[in-house]
């Protein structure tokens, strides 16, 4: 029971880390910020979901188990609510339609 | 432990540090920064220092980053031409910073290469591990360290946070209260009090048991300075400023400041020195249970108070200067 | 391994001493404080490891790892964040009679 649980946890993990790549590609490559909150926010929780899970078996008993639960529960209540959070306040700047400049200097 | 994963760890490590060095957008080096952080406190925790780690994580990865958003927030930045010194010959630039770095990083590696053979503990530490549980009562090695062993070097940490918190209020004191938020959306709003309660359940969890798991009375009390920033940022300044007076603050710090001192005046009128713990008035209690470890209960819950007032009256000091722009958004 | 860890320690020491050298924005010169204080921490937490321990909590499983480093770096923990919120606040002050954060720009005392 316990090697194919710990089996599939590891390709859970595998999973998660691909849906956790895919974020990242998405902040970097998606044209507008709408598309990049929403391809990083989706994807980074369900690849962090699916990492917690796949932890799960190898954490120590039933214990550890439930706290890593816990704390998916948790990211998946939080998650959603700070990207809603950064969306409402760059829809309250009206960045809508504005193509994100990359060559702008930063403040130094 | 194994050396491929400490050295992919320090890898990244030195590379958050670089991109956080080199950048110019100041907010996208703080989040390097930020990772940095991050990823020290995974190498503390492969290390086996939880207790180190979990601060780390929570102090400098989470606490120091909102006070930098909230002083990245406060100030005007006009670019300046060119960036670097305008007034300094060219080897005064960053080649002669890289020159006197390199040669620093040269000479401390040399000097601590001498260190890199077997590790011997020390007798203290020895005698720490040792002689805890008898001395003290307590499980936790590092927290009996901090609160018995060398409690009044704690004692000088508390009146660390009290200068910085007395400084902070001194120099941004004399502004103007300009607007408060009306925080952010009502999803946000009810998720937060939703929240709300296991997150004080959780810091007071970390406070209260810090004599038996990893944790204690600076990683509490920053949790609970955390819930206060999150209900400034969520809530408004006004909501929160009305829920948790500054008064009220002020009062937990200094009673938390009182409560450690009055602690190890007990100590003295019991005959066993200040801060005495099982030589003083304090039962040892069986170990393992919450009512253990003489004063540590006491002594942790004193410092959280410290710590946690402090904290979130250092952010509230920054934030309640806040000028915001379009106000009238309904929540 | 503890020659990684020192070397790391010293790059990232010099990383912090060359961005207080050479960058000129205050906010910079904060971030080289930070990484300075994370090279020690690392030094001292690393220098504490004893290859085999376990964590200093009671009962320990086999030997212990050294716990008084740890105290130290919790305490260090605890006042470089205080003195990162107090440097913080200068800047904000600052800000506020020059409006900028370039080091050049604070003039008044000179000469």
């Amino acid at each position: 029971m316990t090697p194919l649980l710990r089996f599939l946890g590891g390709i859970s993990i595998f999973a998660g880390v691909f849906f956790s790549f895919a974020a990242v590609v998405a902040i970097l490559r998606f044209p507008d910020v709408y598309t990049r909150l929403h391809g990083g926010t989706k994807a980074l929780s369900g690849g962090a979901i699916l990492i917690l899970l796949g932890a799960m078996p190898y954490a120590g008993g039933i214990a550890g188990a439930l706290k890593l639960f816990l704390i998916a529960v948790f990211f998946l209540v939080s998650n959603p609510m700070a990207s809603h959070a950064i969306a409402r306040a760059c829809h309250r700047r009206a960045l809508a339609n504005r193509p994100i400049d990359e060559k702008r200097r930063g403040d130094v | 432990m194994s050396e491929p994963l400490l050295a992919f760890l320090y890898f990244f490590i030195l590379l958050t540090a670089v991109v956080a060095v080199l950048l110019d957008d100041l907010l996208s080096s703080f989040i390097s920064l930020s990772v940095t952080g991050v990823l020290m406190a995974t190498v503390f925790a492969l290390f086996r220092a939880p207790d180190v780690a979990l601060t780390q994580a929570i102090i400098n990865s989470g606490l120091v980053t909102s006070l930098f958003l909230v002083a990245y927030s406060q100030t005007q930045r006009t670019p300046s031409p060119a960036g670097e010194c305008r007034e300094c010959p060219f080897w005064l630039r960053w080649p002669g910073a890289a020159l006197v770095s390199s040669l620093f990083a040269a000479v401390l590696f040399r000097g601590l290469y001498v260190l890199s053979g077997d590790r011997i503990p020390g007798s203290t530490s020895a005698h720490y591990l040792s002689q805890t549980l008898e001395e003290t009562g307590a499980l936790n090695v590092v927290a009996a360290i901090l609160l018995d062993y060398r409690a009044f070097d704690t004692l000088g940490e508390t009146t660390v946070i009290f200068t910085a918190v007395f400084g902070i209020s001194l120099l941004l004191s004399g502004g103007k209260y300009v607007h408060s938020g009306h925080g952010l959306s009502f999803i946000v709003k009810r998720g937060m009090a939703l929240l709300t309660p296991f997150i004080l359940l959780y810091a007071a969890s970390i406070l209260f048991l810090g004599h038996l798991t990893p944790g204690g009375g600076f990683q509490g009390g920053s949790v609970f300075a955390t819930v206060a920033i999150l209900i400034c940022v969520v809530y408004g300044t006004n909501f929160e400023a009305a829920r948790i007076s500054p008064k009220s603050k002020e009062t937990f710090e200094a009673g938390g400041a009182m409560l450690f001192v009055f602690i190890g005046l007990l100590g003295i009128a019991w005959g066993g020195g200040f801060l005495a713990n099982l030589s003083g008035p304090f039962p040892a209690g069986t170990p393992g249970s919450l009512f253990s470890g003489g004063n540590m209960l006491l002594l942790n819950l004193a410092v959280g108070m410290k710590v946690g007032a402090g904290l979130s009256s250092i952010f509230y000091t920054m934030i309640k200067i806040l000028e915001l722009e379009d106000d009238s958004w309904p929540s | 391994m503890a020659v990684m860890s020192f070397l790391t320690v010293s790059l990232l020491f010099a990383l912090g001493l060359f961005t207080v050298l050479s960058r000129r924005n205050v906010f910079k010169t904060v971030i080289g404080l930070t990484l300075m204080e994370s090279a020690v921490l690392l030094l001292l937490i690393s220098w504490a490891y004893i290859p085999g321990g376990s964590a200093p909590i009671l009962p320990l499983q086999g030997k212990g790892v050294d716990p008084l480093p740890h105290a130290f770096t919790l305490t260090a923990i605890v006042i470089g964040a205080c003195d990162i919120a107090l440097a913080f606040a200068f800047i904000m002050k600052l800000n506020r009679f020059e409006r900028s954060v370039n080091v050049d720009d604070f003039r008044r005392l000179k000469g």
